[in-house]
């Protein structure tokens, strides 16, 4: 049964996303303790829930869920209350309510979005979710980050609107608000795929994420590491699991970035890349969809919330003692950062090593696509484990660390900051020593073991043997220069396309308004006013002509007479009679033309 | 501003990383002799495809990486 306390008796979305209203009111300790004490309220409460359907509300014909709490949901809700603990604490030494309530909100929709049990609840917390995270990015104040986020709410805006077309049509072909699998089949379908796979960073639609996470503040930095993605992941295995266009899209984002976040120089934009690496583990785990898949997709997700905002944590650690954001830059600061330099090293050996939380995950996914006989994906999968432990997980550590010292000295970061990364550190090495905790917690019944001897043995040959290769040729001086450069990537192509939508636009709609503009008003609007003022002096000419003929008068005189009929009509100084005549003329003429 | 010397600036340190990081390797190349290493298809059941497997991803993901590079590589 939920918990009766009447102001916890509620979904523990709404208990952040409510209690984050009054984080701006909050100052000091008060707001630090208030803003830690709200994800641990929400984990309480979402414990101590039975599995089954809470806190619904009835909304129009339908029944609105908000507590869908099953094992999938579970494991992802407790992930994302933790990392929301986790976040504030590492936020705790800022004096910035906008980033500290978007932060609450952000992270409150995304335990929404996991417990919500309808389409229309989990579209709710979705947009939320949009809307809340845009703000850590514009919470670092800068031109370049005002952009990243403008940039950002476009396209999380193109993936609700897609996400929003595809509930609609799902209830007009269905009739219900049911969360649950879909065929990827019906348009309906494919307009939901194509929304989640926006916030899930499904290859070519990841460009986003390495261009807004690295520069959000430090603080923000950590939450985004955690939650757009994953609970996208989590959305997609809901509702697409055993789809098989998600096995290719996965071995793109876990291949391509990869060679990114080898040549990138930006400290965040290479972990950026590295995420999405490792988020293609878990696209290619749905698209298997067999139960050891899923399993390992749910694990990985919280592994990689682990290691992946611990990894974030001691980067913004860095860049908020140095300044600095670029490899290149850095270099021997274990001398003046030793606890920030050890955290990031537990962070970098997590991706995949024993005794650390990415081994007894990523494993699942890999050993499923073996299970399976995808041979082609199991060697692209295992390249990818190898690529990313050596030169994210071992590289990033070791460049800004040790290496060449940059003559740096900043000092350690700050207490609070280091408590977090010492708390998420031991995430990392708990789950990873004890990883019965986390395999009881998943959705199916979990019959793998990591720890034999030849898996054990075989995944550091495959990781050591792999960052001996990254040593040599940084010995010998053969890797890729880190410059301060672009490098573009498939965001290129929207930009590409905007800019082609504008010229398209640019040319047609306007060159539509300037063929308007000359055939209609200046040129049928300039002859009918032609013609309006010219008509009338012309008719009075062609009639008086005659009659000036007849009273004898000589060819001057006419010329005459048509000049001054032209003054008077350019003048308004027509003779009343010759109007008066014209007038009486045009009667007839009239008369004659009906008769 | 002064440097007080650590641990990682000796020398001695480093060269006894080294050897340790050598001991470690070959114990790994060692290892394949000793387990009967479970393969899921029949290229990583061969002796010592884990090690090759990992050096040469290790060799040819900068290749690949600097090839892109040449590609995507814009202004400043």
């Amino acid at each position: 049964m939920p918990l009766h306390i009447p102001f916890i008796d509620m979904p523990p979305a709404l208990i952040m996303v409510i209690g984050a209203l009054a984080l701006p009111i909050l100052k000091g300790r008060g707001r630090a303790l208030w803003m830690t004490a709200l994800p641990l309220v929400a984990l309480v409460t979402l414990l101590s829930v039975p599995n089954g359907t809470h806190w619904t509300v009835p909304f129009l014909d339908y029944q609105l869920i908000f507590g869908r709490v099953d094992a999938l949901s579970r494991v992802f809700g407790t992930i994302f209350c933790i990392a929301a603990f986790a976040g504030s604490i590492y936020a705790m030494h800022e004096d910035d309510a906008l980033a500290h309530t978007s932060a609450m909100i952000y992270a409150g929709s995304a335990v929404g979005v996991t417990f919500a049990g309808d389409f229309f609840s989990l579209y709710v917390f979705w947009e939320f979710m949009a809307v809340a995270s845009t703000f850590l990015i514009l919470a670092r104040r800068t031109e370049k980050s005002q952009k990243a986020a403008f940039r950002y709410i476009m396209i999380h805006i193109l993936g609700g609107l897609c996400l929003m077309a595809g509930i609609v049509l799902q209830i007009q072909e269905t009739g219900t608000l049911a969360f649950s699998a879909i065929k990827l089949a019906s348009p309906a379908s494919w307009f939901i795929f194509c929304g989640v796979a926006v916030n899930a960073a499904v290859y070519p639609m990841h460009a986003w994420l390495k261009d807004a996470y690295p520069e959000a503040t430090v603080t923000g930095a950590v939450f985004l590491s955690s939650f757009t993605t994953k609970s996208a992941v989590y959305t997609m295995a809901r509702i697409f699991a055993g789809a098989d266009i998600l096995i290719p899209l996965g071995l793109a984002m876990a291949l391509i970035p990869l060679c990114y976040a080898v040549i990138e120089n930006d400290i965040r934009r290479v972990l950026a890349y590295s995420l999405i690496n490792q988020v293609g583990f878990m696209i290619v785990g749905i698209g298997i969809g067999s139960n050891l898949a899923l399993n390992g997709v749910a694990a990985h997700a919280v592994c990689h919330i682990f290691y992946k905002s611990l990894l974030f944590m001691s980067a913004g650690a860095v860049i908020q003692q140095t300044g600095k954001q670029n490899l290149s830059e850095l270099g021997g600061l274990f001398r003046a950062m030793p606890w920030t330099a050890t955290f990031c090293i537990v962070g970098g050996l997590s991706m995949s090593t024993p005794l650390f939380c990415g081994f007894v995950s990523k494993s699942m996914i890999i050993s499923a696509a073996a299970h399976e006989h995808l041979t082609l994906a199991w060697f692209a999968l295992q390249f990818a484990a190898v690529g990313v432990f050596a030169y994210v997980g071992i590289r990033v550590p070791f460049l800004t660390f040790f290496h060449k010292d940059s003559g740096l000295r900043p000092k350690e970061a700050p207490w609070n900051m280091r408590i977090a990364m010492g708390f998420t550190a031991l995430g990392c090495v708990y789950v990873g020593t004890n990883h019965e905790v986390l395999y009881n917690m998943l959705p199916f019944a979990a019959d793998y073991e990591p720890y034999t001897f030849g898996h054990v043995v075989g995944q550091l040959q495959l990781q050591f043997f792999g960052t001996l290769a990254f040593l040599l040729l940084l010995a010998k001086g053969l890797l890729p220069r880190l410059e301060k450069v672009t490098f573009l990537d498939t965001d290129w192509f929207y930009a590409g396309a905007g800019r082609l939508f504008h010229w398209v636009a640019d040319k047609s709609l306007n060159g539509i308004n300037a063929a308007c503009d000359l055939l209609l008003v200046k040129g049928l609007t300039g002859r009918i006013n032609h013609f309006a003022q010219k008509a009338p002096q012309s008719l009075a000419i062609a009639l008086m002509a005659p009659l000036s003929h007849l009273s004898s008068k000589g060819h001057s005189d006419q010329a005459d007479l048509s000049e001054r009929i032209k003054q008077a009509f350019q003048t308004g100084t027509v003779p009343s009679g010759v109007g008066a005549f014209v007038a009486v003329l045009f009667i007839f003429l009239l008369y004659a033309v009906r008769g | 501003m002064t440097t007080k010397n650590t641990l990682f600036d000796s020398p001695k340190t480093l060269k006894t990383l080294i050897v340790l990081g050598a001991i470690f390797l070959g114990g790994l190349l060692g290892a394949d002799f000793l387990i009967h290493p479970h393969a899921s298809f029949t290229v990583d059941g061969w002796p010592e495809f884990n090690p090759l497997f990992g050096f040469l991803s290790g060799l040819a993901l900068p290749v690949l990486a600097l090839g892109l590079s040449f590609l995507v590589k814009s202004g400043e």
